[in-house]
Parts: structure tokens; sequence; C-alpha cells
């Protein structure tokens, strides 16, 4: 029991630990985290995640595009089709 | 193969399931170039460097998160690229299983994710540019060039494999 214990929460031990080490992560609990908080979540962040990722359903699209798109129609062979019969003079 | 068998097989051959994945991947590791190579390594502009200028500790960290939100997004490309491939491969009946294909559909990829971003990010939204103490700038308009070079190779790459195949266009 204990043992599982310590394995749930080695991630969090291992995350953590990082943390106290960069002391400026968005994450941390300083000054600088605090200064990274304040100018991602501020009234611009919405307007920022759209623009960041607007790019990518046009990507997706152009694949979609490329998956979904009209069947190739049949390859014609040359020299296999009928000849056209030329009109009695 | 029969004459027979062989058109059958022609008539139901479609390329589009592997260019689709080869043009994820391409989008994917085009992606990954741009943010490794000018993000990190080399550092001449991050996601939202025209915006929030990297004069500070906590500006750089938030360009950084930026960096990290535009990597995850081209990884979930490059992941969906792999799997469009993995079924690709599990439809070999049908799908022809050509390498000049994949490596012309990757190209087109990474040229259609220079184009795409290029438009958007540098020259419509003005998040950052290649340069970014530049602001719009020669690199820029070399960067889409790049774009345009890769898909014309891709599709000359393309158009070979689907001769080889005896496919016609545009499946």
């Amino acid at each position: 029991m204990k043992r599982a214990a310590v394995v749930a929460a080695l991630p969090a031990v291992l995350l953590l630990l990082p943390c106290a080490a960069a002391r400026a992560c968005p994450v941390c609990d300083t000054g600088t985290g605090e200064a990274v908080r304040a100018g991602l979540f501020d009234a611009a962040f919405a307007g920022n995640l759209a623009a960041v990722l607007l790019p990518f359903p046009v990507l997706l699209a152009l694949a979609a595009l490329t998956y979904y798109g009209p069947p190739a129609p049949p390859r014609r062979r040359r020299g296999r089709g009928k000849k056209k019969e030329r009109p009695d003079p | 193969m029969t004459n027979v068998a062989l058109n059958a097989a022609t008539q139901r051959a479609n390329l589009r399931p592997l260019l689709a994945a080869g043009m994820l991947l391409g989008m994917g590791m085009g992606g990954f170039v741009d943010g490794i190579v000018l993000h990190q390594i080399l550092q001449t502009h991050n996601m939202l460097s025209a915006r929030v200028p990297k004069t500070s500790i906590p500006n750089v960290e938030i360009n950084m998160v930026w960096d990290g939100l535009f990597h995850a997004f081209v990884w979930l490309l490059t992941a969906l690229g792999i799997a469009l491939l993995f079924k690709a491969g599990r439809r070999r009946s049908e799908v022809p299983w050509s390498g000049r294909a994949l490596v012309g559909a990757m190209l087109q990829g990474w040229g259609w994710f220079n184009l795409v971003e290029g438009v958007i990010d540098h020259h419509v939204l003005h998040l950052h540019h290649v340069v970014e103490r530049l602001g719009v700038s020669a690199a820029d308009y070399v960067f889409l060039a790049c774009g345009v070079l890769l898909v014309a190779a891709g599709h000359l790459l393309i158009r070979s494999a689907r001769r080889e195949a005896g496919i016609a266009l545009p499946g």
C-alpha cells in the first residue's frame, strides 16, 4: 500500500523538483512566475490563442481535401480504344 | 498478374490515403524544423515575439509557453500522419505503396506549412517574423518561396509516382 502511494506521488514530485530549481517557470510560486502568468492570461489571451492556432485548421483542411477528394478517373490506355470508322466515300 | 487483373487493380488504386498521411507528416516535420531551428536553436523569433518582445525574462517565458503550444499542435499533426500511414499500410491491396509518393507528399506538406504559417502568422496577423529584429523582411519572403519550391518538388515526385503506378490524376 505504501509502495503504491510512493509510486503514485512520484510524477508530482518529479514535476515539482525542476520547478523549485528554475524559480521562473509559469507554474512556479515566484515573482517571475507570477509575472509570466499575468502576461499569459491577460485580456489578449483569447486573441493570442486563436491567432496561434489559426494555421492548424487550415492545414488540417488541406490534408482532409487530399484524403476525401474525388476519386481518380480510370486511366485510359493509348491505342486500346476502338478506332473511329471512316464513313464510306 | 494478367492484364484483366492488372487493369482492375489499377482502377482500384488510390494514392489519396498515402498522400494525406505524407502531407500531415510533412506539415508536422516542417513545423518542427521551424520550431526547433528558428525558435530554439537560432532564436531569430518566437511564437509571439512581435507582440511580446523578448526584452525580459517573463516575456521570454511567455513566448516559450506559446512556442510549446505550437509544438503540441505540430506534434498532433505528426501523430495523425503516423495513424493515417498505418491505416494506409493496412489497405495495401488498393493503396500503392510508393516511397516516391510518400516523400513527395511530405515535401508538399512541409511546403504548405511554410505557406500557410508564413502568410497567416508573418504577413496577416504579424505574430512574429522570421528575423524579428528586422520585422517583415526578405527572410519572410524566402520562407514563402521555400514553401512554393517544396510544394512544386512534391508535386513532381507525386506525378512521377502516379505514372509509375498507372494512376490517372487527380486520385
